[in-house]
């Protein structure tokens, strides 16, 4: 299957991922062979399978109040912090 | 015979009989590392002197007469994607280069209450995507039988360093053969154990519906010890099962009698090397001369399993690494001009391009209009492939098919061409999405170099698994031999 340029532009977007425009095209090839790998789950008829998501869930603890971790051990691997907190660019208008 | 050659239970018994000390054990391995790391590459990280502080507490314990745990003072090394308090843990990336946990995973904190010197962290393709430990930001490691070659992936660090018996003990982490595949390429004792037996609290998440933390040791005996002491339930992590075991280590049993082996044909068929073929069916007519029943069983879709794996894990991989956003912790670029530019300048900066080209993958198979093609359908196909091995293993105890198609392959033979590294792991990504444990154990070699079978049991049936190969181990004399370095 062809993947096109404006595709990878699109998911890369979607990752918050960025492609240099000189990587498009080996990376474009390298994701036509795998999705052609995978498509071939296509051809298989599955429609008397139904999906299971039930018989995978979680197992539950009571929801009781325990000490957490410390606040410098939060913050200890944030690459910028201020006054107790991560910092970031400003994301709200002035 | 130097210590590091010895079992890590023969050093155990030495050690309860006073004959040598934890410091002497830990020191002889970390001086086995220190000749031979140079040209393995085994791990990022080494903590000599705190493994030493642990062996001397150890020993002091023994001085006072306290009762030692079965692991207490024999050293283990962690893959670095499992989480250290206080010891940085990279997984292999550059974008937690600087990563310092403030807690211990789970199987940390096990070790520790055993008393295990932690020698160091290992090596792994970068966020354990990978089959040959290329993948790693930082440094190649080489296959302790032919340096030339790799030690498989993406737990390579951790299978070199047990199989070059730098230690006697280490864990991996296992998505779709990250476990399996190496011990089968060094010729050491790999288990993945049945979704839910290990907890994954402290594991740095790749899929989650998959990944598992498992043991490598270089005998069947050891490989139990330490699967005993990290399995078992934990409040940390809502996917482990509440299932109270037996130590099996203590209670392993030699005999097959009138057990059921499977052969699933669809595991010896085209892709799979003629000599690691005739190695297998070899293994197997074993097993038949010590009394077991050898059957044909068929595992249809078993073809789709691979397509199937790369939708779910690459799906499932793009999700858990959206946490990597330059925020909280890990790398952020120094260039951005807002929130939105710092979060793509520090991921596309941070990650490796395999790690890229699977959240690529990831994104695009989740993406609108792809959804249902793609990623519904996978989850329809893992359904199907469940069925598929419940039905062989109500007919068998055990399935017995090869780990890898090949031999180690050599550095640099697969690492330009994604999708011939993705059919190295065809033997063991179904295994992952059926839940089911598999354990690995050397079966011989092909052309001087290491080969192990993988045994493939019912859901939390990792004891029979263990007893199937103990008798194998102890009937036929294979296993590990200590590379010459």
């Amino acid at each position: 299957m062809k993947i096109t340029h404006d595709e990878i532009r699109h998911v890369a977007r979607l990752a918050r991922i960025e492609i240099p425009e000189d990587q498009f095209d080996k990376l474009a090839q390298d994701m036509e062979n795998i999705v052609d790998m995978v498509a071939q789950l296509q051809q298989v008829d599955l429609s008397d399978m139904e999906l299971n998501l039930s018989a995978q869930c979680n197992i539950f603890r009571e929801d009781e109040p325990m000490p957490s971790m410390p606040r410098e051990a939060v913050l200890q691997n944030a690459p910028a912090k201020e006054a107790g907190c991560v910092l970031v660019p400003r994301v709200m208008e002035e | 015979m130097e210590l590091y050659e010895k079992m890590g239970y023969e050093l155990r018994e030495l050690m309860d009989k006073k004959e040598v000390s934890a410091r002497e054990v830990t020191e002889s391995f970390l001086a086995r590392t220190d000749a031979v790391e140079g040209k393995l590459g085994s791990f990022l990280t080494l903590l000599p002197e705190e493994a030493l502080k642990t062996a001397d507490a150890v020993d002091k314990k023994a001085a006072a007469g306290e009762k030692l745990s079965p692991l207490a003072g024999l050293p283990i090394a962690i893959k670095d994607c499992i989480c250290t308090k206080d010891v940085r843990t990279t997984c292999a990336s550059k974008i937690l280069e600087n990563f310092i946990p403030p807690y211990d995973a789970t199987v940390v904190l096990r070790m520790k209450e055993q008393g295990m010197p932690i020698i160091g962290k290992t090596n792994l393709d970068e966020f354990a995507m990978g089959s040959s430990c290329e993948n790693s930001a930082y440094q190649k490691t080489h296959n302790p039988y032919d340096l030339s070659r790799v030690p498989g992936g993406s737990s390579g660090g951790s299978a070199a360093a047990v199989a070059a018996a730098q230690v006697p003990f280490s864990v991996g982490s296992d998505t779709g053969g990250s476990i399996r595949q190496p011990a089968c390429l060094t010729g050491i004792v790999g288990l993945k154990p049945s979704y839910g037996s290990v907890s994954r609290y402290g594991l740095v998440a790749f899929g989650s519906s998959l990944d598992q933390v498992g043991p490598f040791a270089r005998c069947v005996k050891d490989n139990a010890m330490l699967f005993d002491a990290i399995a078992g339930p934990d409040a940390m992590d809502a996917t482990s099962a509440r299932i109270n075991r037996t130590p099996i280590a203590p209670n392993l049993k030699v005999g097959v009698k009138g057990l059921k082996i499977g052969l699933p044909k669809e595991f010896f068929g085209e892709g799979i090397d003629p000599e690691v073929r005739a190695l297998i069916m070899a293994a197997a007519e074993e097993y038949r001369k010590m009394g077991a029943e050898l059957l044909e069983v068929d595992l249809p879709f078993a073809e789709y399993a691979l397509p199937t794996y790369y939708i779910v894990s690459s799906a499932e991989a793009s999700s858990n690494l959206a946490r990597f956003d330059g925020v909280k912790y890990g790398y952020r670029s120094p260039n951005f001009e807002d929130l939105n530019d710092l979060y793509f300048k520090s991921r596309s900066e941070g990650f490796g391009p395999e790690v890229r080209r699977r959240i690529m993958l990831g994104t695009y198979v989740l993406s609108s209009g792809y959804y249902d093609a793609y990623y519904k359908r996978a989850q329809l196909m893992r359904e199907k492939l469940k069925q598929v091995y419940n039905a062989a293993l109500d007919r068998c105890d055990v399935l017995l098919t090869p780990t890898s198609p090949t031999v180690a392959f050599k550095l640099g033979e697969k690492e330009s061409d994604p999708l011939s590294m993705y059919l190295s792991d065809i033997c063991t990504v179904s295994i992952n999405m059926v839940e089911l444990p598999a354990l690995v154990v050397p079966c011989g070699m092909v052309n001087g170099l290491p080969m192990g079978m993988q045994l493939i049991g019912r859901k939390y049936a990792e004891e029979t698994l263990y007893n199937v190969a103990y008798t194998f181990e102890q009937t036929t004399g294979l296993g590990w031999v200590c590379p010459t370095l």
